[in-house]
């Protein structure tokens, strides 16, 4: 019997309820498979949450594929989903020809005389009639709370459900109830009635927080499975919906891949040969100390080694980064033409957390670059705070280190207790080098120091650097370590200069001193040749 | 909502009826008797009663939005008048098809 060989091969194995895929991108990861194959699921969501798309979507996306679904509506015309659906681009009508894909709605007459009691039962015959017609499983049915509204009270309601349940279950058919949560109304007394007859409560919230709409997305419960517990953010694009897991159930990063030169001698000379592909590069420092130009500079060297780098700036646009660059002779826009640099520049106010994640995880996709680079990591905060800042960056870390994607961070530090925000949003761990430009000042100018705090898995140099920058670009010069420490700029030529005069003043000291001693030689040469003769 | 003088109008001509049951559950049955009754007591054999099982025939259903049961409709009227339920308050029931019940107003 195939099933006792199964249960002997996976024994220890805890068996999951069978599954049918949603096949939306990444619901199908949060439910660990799909939904629960031939059981009742709730979607539950607030008035534009997108619980009829989401629907809707499953229904086409598994008709595409060949599972013929039914779309029962109480709210909208079948008209009205046509036309929704070809906003995004869903074409419903070759598929309602082929019967893979059958619309219905609904009429609730208002003038409708209510005289006794009454069941739903013609509305069920409907349904799995049609549904033994088309072939079809999965069953939509849109805004029931509509039909339910007809009923005098909560415990007909309630009977109704029940009758409904044990219909869908002997006809053996997978459905989808859609569903508005009612707060206010005290008739959604049944609402737990739901929840319990559900195998699968998936919730949907639409919330303004920081004048951006954010939309959540959670598993309440699904009965013989494991799913995703945390929310998880998605948007409604002209594709449907995107849905990112906040944290993979397992970290599958890929091991880093070989050194690359920074495109500075000296830095890579300090990083014991470059940077790994595949890590994550946080470049810290004040404002103003040339972190874009450093990232700029790295981003130059990866392209002329035929890397293909995405550069996200938050803070500037392309032409005012290429022109700041192009003065100290880094020429970005040949590389851009050439398909190696792509530029996208976004307002981090623009749109909320996730739209931008998911745009820019599409940009990943379709790009297919070696690194990355975010400039700036501190704009992420301006998103939504600190915590969507550290899901953002979570999100995008774990999603480029999948790939073996370099990811080149810069941050902006601020005044003397920056030692945390060196490492980055509370997200140090995952960082893997972090390279600090810092000010200093003496004699009356400003200098930039550069050094290494943290390399993994490298070897590197413990030492401050001075970090300079020219017309020629970016150099990185070892610093004066004299009786008063480290010393950079006209502090080191001035101490070089004294030190040069010193040495000149020695050598001539030993210059004299050599003479003297050649002129002693001599002298005692010829005391000694007079005693001889 | 139906106009009580297009009722009234509607009287001479025999009624027509179409009644949506869900086989032979509780409340398609009372409905039936119910109609039965007022029917033969008003029209005597005057009328036409169509009876759909809707569990047999659920295209009907679909055609004539009937989503529950039992659904009865006046078709005889314009616009058709649907009364749902088992049909136990039978004043409605007799507003719809213009007769009045015996000593009580609507």
């Amino acid at each position: 019997m195939p099933e006792k060989s199964k249960k002997h091969s996976t024994a220890g194995v805890v068996h999951s309820i069978s599954k049918t895929p949603t096949f939306i991108k990444g619901l199908d990861d949060i439910l660990q498979g799909g939904l629960p194959k031939r059981r009742t699921t709730l979607i539950i969501g607030s008035p534009g949450s997108g619980k009829t798309v989401m629907g809707t979507e499953i229904l086409y996306r598994g008709a595409l594929q060949g599972e013929p679904g039914i779309l029962y509506g109480f709210e909208e015309t079948a008209e009205v989903v046509r036309e929704n659906a070809a906003t995004m681009g869903w074409d419903f009508s070759a598929l309602e020809k082929t019967n893979k894909l059958l619309i219905m709605h609904g009429k609730i007459d208002s003038d409708t005389i209510i005289s006794g009691e009454f069941n739903i039962k013609p509305l069920l015959a409907v349904i799995s009639g049609k549904a033994r017609e088309i072939g079809a499983n999965r069953i939509v049915l849109d805004a029931l709370d509509v039909l339910l509204r007809i009923y005098p009270d909560h415990h007909r309601v309630r009977a109704e459900l029940h009758t409904m349940n044990q219909w869908f279950k002997d006809e053996n058919l997978t459905v989808i109830l859609t569903l508005k949560p009612g707060i206010n109304e005290p008739r959604m007394i049944f609402q737990e009635f739901f929840f319990s007859m559900s195998d699968c409560v998936i919730s949907l919230d639409a919330r303004v927080d920081k004048q951006v709409t954010t939309r959540r997305l959670r598993i309440v419960k699904y009965r013989g499975s494991g799913f995703e517990r945390n929310e998880c953010p998605y948007i409604i694009s002209r594709n449907g919906f995107s849905i990112v897991p906040i944290s993979t159930i397992q970290l599958q990063h890929l091991a880093f891949g070989q050194k690359i030169s920074c495109g500075i001698p000296e830095l890579d000379k300090m990083l014991g040969g470059g940077y790994f592909q595949g890590s994550c590069i946080l470049l810290a420092g004040e404002p103003g100390t040339g972190k874009t130009i450093l990232a700029m500079t790295i981003a130059n060297k990866a392209c002329n080694l035929a890397k293909k780098v995405l550069y996200l700036s938050f803070e500037e646009s392309r032409d005012a980064v290429f022109s700041n660059v192009h003065s100290i002779g880094l020429h970005l826009e040949p590389l851009r033409e050439a398909g190696l640099l792509r530029f996208t520049s976004l307002m981090p106010e623009s749109m909320g957390a996730e739209e931008h994640l998911i745009k820019i995880m599409s940009e990943v996709e379709q790009f297919q670059p070696n690194h990355m680079i975010v400039d700036a990591m501190s704009a992420v905060e301006r998103f939504g705070g600190k915590q969507t800042a550290f899901d953002y960056m979570t999100r995008l870390l774990n999603f480029l280190k999948q790939r073996g994607i370099t990811l080149i961070l810069t941050n902006q530090t601020t005044g003397q207790k920056s030692q945390l925000e060196i490492s980055g949003n509370g997200i140090s761990s995952m960082i893997d080098l972090v390279v600090f430009i810092r000010y200093k000042t003496e004699e009356g100018e400003l200098n930039r120091t550069i050094q290494v705090l943290k390399s993994r898995g490298s070897r590197h140099s413990n030492q401050v650097r001075e970090f300079t920058i020219s017309d020629n670009g970016v150099s990185i010069t070892d610093v004066y370590i004299g009786p008063a420490g480290v010393m950079t700029g006209t502090a080191r030529l001035v101490q070089e200069s004294r030190d040069a005069i010193y040495k000149r003043k020695l050598d001539n000291e030993l210059q004299a001193q050599k003479t003297r001693v050649d002129l002693l030689r001599a002298l005692a040469a010829a005391e000694e040749k007079k005693i001889q003769t | 909502m139906s106009k009580p003088a297009q009722n009234k109008a509607s009287v001479s001509n025999p009624p027509e009826l179409k009644l949506f049951v869900a086989g032979r559950d509780t409340n398609s049955l009372m409905a039936l008797q119910n109609l039965e009754s007022l029917c033969r007591e008003h029209f005597k054999d005057n009328y036409k009663l169509e009876i759909i099982n809707v569990l047999e025939q659920f295209d009907t259903a679909l055609k004539n939005d009937v989503l529950v049961a039992p659904t009865l409709i006046i078709t005889s009227i314009d616009p058709p008048v649907r009364i749902i339920g088992s049909l136990r308050d039978d004043r409605k029931v007799r507003y719809a098809l213009g007769i009045s019940a015996p000593g009580a107003g609507v």
